[in-house]
């Protein structure tokens, strides 16, 4: 009897719905919203949405003497008055959950939001 | 520490956790740890050498630890560098390079067996400085930790500069180790770890140039300069953060050889990158290892 598919056609099958939904998951999944909330000696001073950001910018807290970098999806001290930099050097929070505190400043920020988290989920410096 | 606290933490109450962490390691600095805070353990520890100290029964301790290593490690992790680290400032405001007599006479001033510790007090000799910068972040993650175990969080981690908690997982926590080539975002593997404290010493983390030549952070207590024993970092992983702290600067001066037994003294595996690019993983943690290809890093194998 004649069947309507061989195995080779299932497996083309497969292959293209694994094709499909590398292409297209992502714009839905990947798509939310990722923000970045910055707060001042422990109350909000302002929310960025970082996944609408197509620019970088940067945001000064002339009190708190630090500046920060926003870019499209990430965000970071670029400039502080503390000591000895580290949160400059620790370089952009880019994943939903990261807070970054500078303790001399007494500035947070907080990503909150988005679904995907690529590559580690800490990292040791 | 002046350092920046990174924390993803999962569970009940986790932004109410998140704040008591912040709190408690603003508060390890301004009141314990730091030796240019006024008012601090270690500050007045210093303020007074040659004369016993009473201090948080913490500071004491924690001053106890670092003597052991420091045993343990032959010298290569001591918290005693205090009068030579701050002259060479590196990292600080003015960075220099100290005259050889200079550093002849600040090597004087190291010496763990004239640190006495007694109950809740501390003495160094006069001249003496401690510097706990070493382990600090190590420190701050063994609070956090402390913190989190009467929270309701579930699972989590928390960075204090670089240094790492793993907290609340049995496997699965994906730790990246920093390219020394590349950014603080850039890593040339990942170790895949349950719950742990993961530290990184490198060359690279606090430098200054002077004629030409580069200097980092991390000094040799036997010779007074920046440890120059062939490696670029060391990732130790073990369960205490102190103990990560103190052994990846020890590890990262006694060169890869040489670090093997303290590492197994203290249950503790590492990953070494070297100047020339090889990465060497201890035994216990081959399984977790993953390079990240596009690095350029060659992992050796084990002999």
């Amino acid at each position: 009897m004649k069947t309507l598919f061989k195995k080779a056609d299932f497996l083309l099958i497969a292959v293209l719905c694994l094709v499909c939904a590398a292409l297209f998951l992502p714009r839905f999944f990947g798509a939310g919203k990722l923000e970045a909330v910055i707060y001042c000696e422990g109350a909000p001073f302002r929310r960025v949405d970082l996944s609408t950001v197509k620019e970088a910018y940067t945001i000064w807290l002339d009190a708190q003497g630090v500046v920060l970098k926003v870019e499209p999806g990430a965000i970071g001290y670029e400039s502080s008055n503390c000591p000895d930099k580290l949160c400059v050097r620790t370089g952009r929070l880019t994943r939903p959950g990261d807070t970054a505190a500078c303790l001399p400043s007494k500035t947070v920020v907080v990503l909150e939001g988005g679904f995907f988290r690529k590559g580690p989920d800490v990292m040791t410096y | 520490m002046g350092t920046t606290v990174i924390q993803s933490l999962r569970g009940p109450g986790s932004s109410a956790t998140a704040g008591v962490i912040v709190d408690k390691i603003g508060s390890l600095e301004e009141k314990s740890l730091s030796w240019r805070q006024a008012g601090s353990d270690i500050y007045r520890i210093n303020a007074n050498a040659g004369s016993s100290v009473r201090t948080g029964a913490d500071t004491a301790e924690w001053v106890r630890q670092c003597l052991k290593i420091s045993a343990a490690g032959a010298g290569a992790f001591d918290i005693t560098v205090g009068s030579l680290s701050a002259f060479w400032d590196i990292g600080g405001e003015n960075p220099r390079v100290p005259a050889k007599e200079k550093i002849a006479e600040l090597l004087k001033t190291i010496d763990r067996n004239t640190v006495k510790t007694n109950g809740d007090t501390v003495k160094i000799a006069a001249g003496q400085r401690l510097d706990m910068g070493a382990v600090g972040k190590g420190i701050a993650c063994d609070e956090a930790r402390k913190i989190l175990e009467k929270s309701r969080v579930k699972t989590g981690t928390v960075s204090v500069g670089g240094s790492v908690l793993v907290y609340g997982y049995k496997k699965g926590c994906k730790v990246g180790i920093r390219d020394p080539k590349g950014t603080a975002n850039d890593y040339m593997g990942i170790l895949n770890l349950g719950s742990c404290c993961v530290s990184t010493s490198g060359n690279y983390e606090k430098t200054f140039t002077f004629k030409g030549k580069t200097y980092h952070h991390i000094l040799d207590p036997k010779t007074g300069y920046p440890a120059d024993s062939g490696l670029t970092s060391v990732t130790v992983v073990c369960d205490s953060g102190l103990a990560s702290d103190a052994l990846s600067t020890a590890c990262f001066v006694l060169g890869y050889e040489n670090s093997l037994p303290l590492l197994e003294q203290y249950s503790a595996g590492a990953v070494f990158i070297g100047r020339d690019g090889t990465v060497k993983v201890t035994a216990d943690l081959e399984d977790r290892f993953s390079l990240n290809d596009s690095a350029g890093y060659v992992l050796e194998p084990r002999v």
